[in-house]
């Protein structure tokens, strides 16, 4: 049978204890800290072997205005010297003439003088009485209990009285001082042994070591077998920690990109410093086109210039603005020219992108591509609006492709990013014919969101790549979507960000 | 894109005019015109205003207030408060239109639109014209460089009526086709006059001496002295004149546009002129359309003509002959242009399965004309003369698309398998965040541009001459693209001063670099940086996070030490590959630019070239 060691450590030393022992005692011959101790006794009585009596006592301390009166005489003591001095009498203002009273503190005695029946006032004058002659050969109860308290001792009435000393009657007289002596209500505890705690001592119960930690020395020679592990409470919380993490709208993104790529697509990349010429005019935006004005558009100061891709081709683009070419349209009825088509712009859309990518294909064979990337437009500054913001776009070259199969990419895109419900309109790009708007369903808002554009590309864009089969188009802007699902204000958010949105942004949101 | 107000009951009566969609109501709108392709941004109850001077009329929320000038004559509503009259209130549409039709800008347009969607009034409309007695002579120097502007349709318009609501629909019309259609009036612009203040049959469109003469423009008082200015003088002075002065400024003569008795109409594209202008007693209006565009101006003409006609039935339009150097024109002209259109390749282009005959009938609901016979799979389709936006038959097959329904398409995928695709570098840096925020570091994300400022001399160096630079920045804070990564990463730093240290962040982003072998002369390059600010942050633990970054890519680089200037000195290393080549530096940031940004404690960062460390 074991017990905790606390527990067993007290058991045994009350054993050895005639009578119940005050806890005192046991802690100091425990050498272990009150509080361990108590509970420790507390846990033996619920088991039965010890029983724990209280007993209040009175404890008392001198007070502030007591202790000067250890070493010094009492006022009316020393008055009963100064009259015994003079005749047994004095008048009463010329008593400090013959000791270290003042007026004050004389007249401060008169009422003990009188109490005690050591002198009474006469007219102007103290007289000794019957009682103050013979005050001197015996000191009161409350001049020795005032002595017995010297030098700060704190003592209860029993050992006082223990000590010969008339407690009672010292405490009628200075109960009426004030500040003289204090007094404490306490409760004794003792402990003793229940005659069960006996038996278990008896039967050889032995005490088992309690521990915080486990240590690779308890680990080492299996010490751990022995010692008790002292419970925690476990519902406290402990420090906060903040893991490492991606950006939230790099999660955005990656999700954007993730789904095109299940979706088989092939990720591209353009420049972002891009040639008229694939932001604009392979795009068939006429040359005088708003979009293309100092206004809305950044120019490239340096480099100040981009090369054309090839004679053939440019000459296609520009018979196709200027009258359809082989397109079959009328075109834009204007004259091109050529040296607006290389003037470097900060690309204005991610759809130079992919109208490169289209370039490169090779008509005959299926195609998806996408690329998700920064975008430039010269807008003033505001909590919508960053000169740079990120688009994503994405083509698919098919002989399959149509409005129907649009409509149907869409849907599956926008499912594939959490969005169940897609509906689309007619709209208006200078690059797609038929075009749609696509708006979708915010179950968090209840009302539908324009969320980007799509259509299907112009046979103006498509002819002069030597691409005949269909093209699906269609991209949206990143900034939107990931403010929307991050449930941001401001765009300034997500680039100007503050420690407690990285480190308290959860990583997943549900 | 253009926002345009379209004032309910108005356009309700003219889609009943004439009879079917007698319950057609404003909800019953709302909901048909986004499948039309007019979003509804609201409906707006409005306020309405006359500006006494022009009779121009405006529609304003209470949001926006009474307007404060007035945009067609230019008078100052709060210099001259009597002169904006309150006419009440009125219910709009407010409408996000498709840019490309300004047909339906306008009550009388959308309506015809509505009515043919709705299959009450179907096919192409047919608007008689008058014969010409009017002739204009066009100057042959309005084909000169110094003063082009050369093209000029004008049409003649009798037996007109007008009250506040025509007049304003007139007015919008003008001012919605300048910015649709005249790119904000260079292309083409609109001039309506009163006829009848007109005299003879011949008028002239000059080029002519910008200080050779004087009139009265509109918005101008003739009783007033100096009323009357010089063609220069209205550009410095009339209002505007100012807003409009650099269509002319370039040129040595302006244009002008007079009547037979010499009378001004007006100097296109900037302002009439206060005598010919259009009142409520106008029974005759001359309207001219004149820009550097052929197309754009007749185009403007047709749909003013064709959309007041239809706003104001009993009118009679009647044709002006242009004698050009070019040879002569009747005006407007409104013979529809013929499209052939291949029946099969819209079906395939739409993902639809129908013929010929369904074809046909969703054209007509859209306002076309479809000619008879002709062969089974193709249609020949008759364009109106007032639709802009017709190129190829594309157009047209978009048209069915919306007669038919975009809702009606049966949405499907493509049947074709293709394999996705990832680019290498999106892996890497994938890879490359996954480290970094194993090692306890937070991502940020900063602005890809720039300035010198903030990348160089923050940093206690000068640019270079090798940094991509825009033109025509819009603010003094972006106006390079960013060649290095840690600027960006110390202004987050500096952002976050007052919590907690230490603070661990990184970026892996591309970086734009001036590069003359490339096709546009510049490119992207992938990057990664991260920086450390802590009371006890230094070297040693930029050192550790390149190590271990360097070592989990699964690469190897050199450390040496190197000089510069950002970097406090004997603190800042090197990174180098096999071949020598730098990777990237880190160190310990110079207490000089830690002053620049405001911070208070040490800061580390690293930057490197994660395509250079990852080159094979």
């Amino acid at each position: 049978m074991e017990l905790p060691q606390t527990q067993f450590d007290v058991l045994q030393c009350l054993g050895t204890a005639a009578e119940p022992m005050p806890i005192t005692k046991l802690v100091s011959a425990l050498a272990v800290d009150q509080a361990q101790v108590m509970a420790a006794c507390t846990l033996l009585q619920d088991s039965g072997y010890v029983r724990v009596a209280e007993q209040p006592y009175e404890e008392y301390r001198l007070g502030p205005a007591g202790e000067p009166f250890v070493e010094a005489a009492l006022p009316e003591r020393v008055v009963v010297g100064v009259l015994a001095a003079c005749g047994g009498r004095c008048p009463i203002t010329a008593v400090p003439e013959h000791c270290e009273l003042d007026a004050g503190q004389v007249g401060g005695a008169l009422r003990w003088l009188n109490q005690r029946n050591w002198a009474r006032k006469e007219g102007p004058d103290l007289v000794l009485g019957e009682g103050g002659r013979t005050a001197s050969d015996k000191p009161e109860p409350d001049e020795l209990l005032i002595k017995a308290l010297a030098g700060g001792r704190v003592a209860s009435c029993a050992e006082l009285e223990a000590e010969g000393l008339p407690v009672k009657e010292a405490m009628a007289v200075l109960s009426k001082r004030k500040g003289f002596v204090t007094v404490k209500e306490r409760t004794a505890r003792t402990v003793e042994l229940t005659d069960a705690g006996r038996q278990l001592l008896a039967a050889g119960v032995r005490g088992r070591r309690q521990v915080t930690q486990l240590t690779p020395e308890l680990l080492a020679d299996g010490g751990w077998r022995d010692v008790d592990l002292q419970p925690y409470d476990v519902t406290l919380a402990a420090k906060r920690l903040h893991p490492g993490k991606e950006h939230a709208f790099q999660r955005t993104l990656d999700r954007v990109r993730r789904v095109f790529l299940e979706m088989g697509f092939e990720e591209i990349v353009s420049p972002w410093v891009e040639s008229s010429f694939w932001d604009f005019d392979a795009l068939f935006q006429p040359q005088d086109h708003p979009a293309r004005d100092m206004q809305d558009t950044f120019y490239v100061a340096r480099p100040d210039r981009t090369k054309l891709p090839d004679e053939a081709l440019v000459a296609r683009i520009q018979a196709t603005h200027e009258n359809g070419g082989d397109t079959g349209s009328t075109g834009w009825q204007y004259r091109w020219n050529r040296e607006l088509a290389s003037k470097p712009v900060l690309r204005t859309h991610t759809t130079a992108a992919t109208i490169r990518a289209l370039a490169r294909h090779a008509q005959g064979r299926p195609g998806k591509y996408f690329i998700i990337g920064p975008v430039f437009r010269r807008e003033t500054v505001d909590y919508k609006h960053l000169p740079v913001f990120h688009q994503v776009d994405g083509i698919v070259v098919d002989p399959y492709a149509s409005l129907a199969t649009l409509i149907g990419t869409l849907t599956a895109f926008y499912q594939k990013m959490g969005f169940p419900k897609v509906k689309v309109t007619p709209s208006f790009f200078p690059y797609t014919e038929p075009s749609a708007e696509v708006n979708l369903y915010m179950e968090s808002r209840g009302e539908w969101v324009e969320m980007g554009g799509s259509g299907l590309f112009r046979p103006e864009v498509t002819l002069p790549l030597g691409i005949t089969d269909r093209v699906l188009a269609w991209g949206l802007g990143l900034e939107r979507l990931a403010m929307m699902i991050h449930n941001l204000k401001s765009v300034g958010d997500l680039y100007f960000a503050t420690m407690p949105w990285l480190r308290e942004e959860p990583l997943c949101r549900s | 894109m253009p926002i345009i107000d379209m004032p309910v009951d108005t356009l309700l009566a003219h889609v009943r005019a004439g009879g079917g969609a007698a319950d057609l109501t404003a909800e019953d709108l709302v909901e048909l015109l986004p499948r039309l392709g007019c979003e509804v941004d609201e409906v707006a109850q409005t306020q309405q205003y006359l500006c006494g001077v022009c009779g121009k009329i405006y529609d304003r929320t209470t949001a926006q207030g009474a307007p404060m000038s007035c945009s067609n004559c230019g008078t100052d509503f709060r210099a001259a408060p009597d002169s904006l009259e309150d006419l009440g209130p009125n219910t709009v549409l407010r409408l996000d239109m498709l840019a490309v039709r300004p047909d339906i800008f306008d009550p009388g347009g959308m309506a015809r639109y509505i009515r043919g969607f709705l299959g009450i009034e179907t096919g192409l409309p047919h608007y008689t014209l008058s014969a010409a007695r009017l002739t204009v002579k066009v100057d042959p120097d309005l084909s000169n460089e110094d003063s082009r502007r050369p093209y000029i349709a004008c049409a003649v318009v009798r037996n007109v009526r007008l009250d506040h609501a025509s007049i304003k629909l007139v007015m919008n019309l003008q001012e919605d086709l300048h910015w649709a259609l005249g790119r904000d009036r260079k292309l083409a612009s609109i001039g309506v006059y009163d006829l009848d203040t007109l005299e003879g049959e011949t008028f002239h469109y000059d080029a002519v001496d910008p200080d050779g003469l004087r009139f009265v423009p509109l918005g101008f008082s003739p009783g007033e002295p100096d009323s009357a200015l010089t063609p220069r003088e209205i550009l410095a002075r009339h209002k505007t004149g100012q807003a409009y002065a650099h269509l002319l400024q370039p040129f040595q003569k302006y244009p002008l546009l007079r009547d037979g008795a010499g009378t001004v109409l007006s100097m296109p594209p900037i302002i009439n002129s206060e005598a010919t202008r259009v009142t409520l007693q106008t029974r005759s209006f001359f309207v001219d359309v004149t820009g550097l565009s052929q197309r754009a101006v007749d185009r403007a003409l047709n749909i003013i003509v064709t959309s007041f006609k239809e706003i104001m039935p009993r009118i009679d339009v009647e044709c002006v002959i242009i004698e050009g150097p070019e040879g002569v024109r009747i005006t407007p002209d409104l013979t529809p242009t013929a499209m052939t259109l291949d029946v099969p390749t819209a079906a395939a282009t739409l993902g639809v399965e129908l013929n010929t005959g369904e074809f046909a009938e969703l054209l007509e609901a859209m306002g076309h004309g479809v000619e008879e016979g002709g062969q089974a799979d193709r249609l020949t389709v008759l364009v109106p003369a007032y639709r802009h936006d017709v190129m190829h038959p594309v157009d047209l097959i978009e048209d069915a698309a919306i007669a038919h329904g975009y809702d009606n398409l049966n949405p499907e995928l493509v049947p074709t398998f293709t394999l996705g695709r990832p680019r290498l570098i999106e892996e890497q840096a994938a890879t490359a965040r996954r480290i970094m925020t194993g090692l306890g570091f937070h991502q940020v994300m900063t602005l890809v541009l720039t300035s010198e400022e903030a990348a160089f001399r923050k940093w206690r160096t000068e640019p270079g001459d090798n940094i991509v630079r825009i033109e025509n920045p819009i603010s003094t804070e972006q106006t390079i693209c960013r060649p290095t990564i840690l600027p960006g990463l110390l202004e987050t730093l500096a952002i976050n001063k007052q919590y907690d240290l230490p603070q661990y962040l990184f970026e892996v982003g591309d970086c734009c670099l001036l590069d003359d072998t490339v096709e546009t002369g510049a490119r992207e390059e992938r990057f990664l940086a991260a920086a450390m600010i802590g009371s006890h942050v230094g070297y040693a633990d930029i050192r550790a996070v390149a190590d271990a970054f360097v070592h989990e890519m699964g690469r190897e680089c050199r450390i040496k030490p190197i000089e510069h200037a950002s970097y406090i000195p004997g603190r800042a290393a090197g990174l180098y590959d096999a071949a020598d080549r730098q990777i990237g530096l880190m160190g310990e940031v110079h207490p000089e630019v830690l002053e620049n940004y405001g911070l208070k404690h040490p800061v580390s960062v690293l930057e490197l070239s994660l395509e250079r460390l990852l080159a094979d």
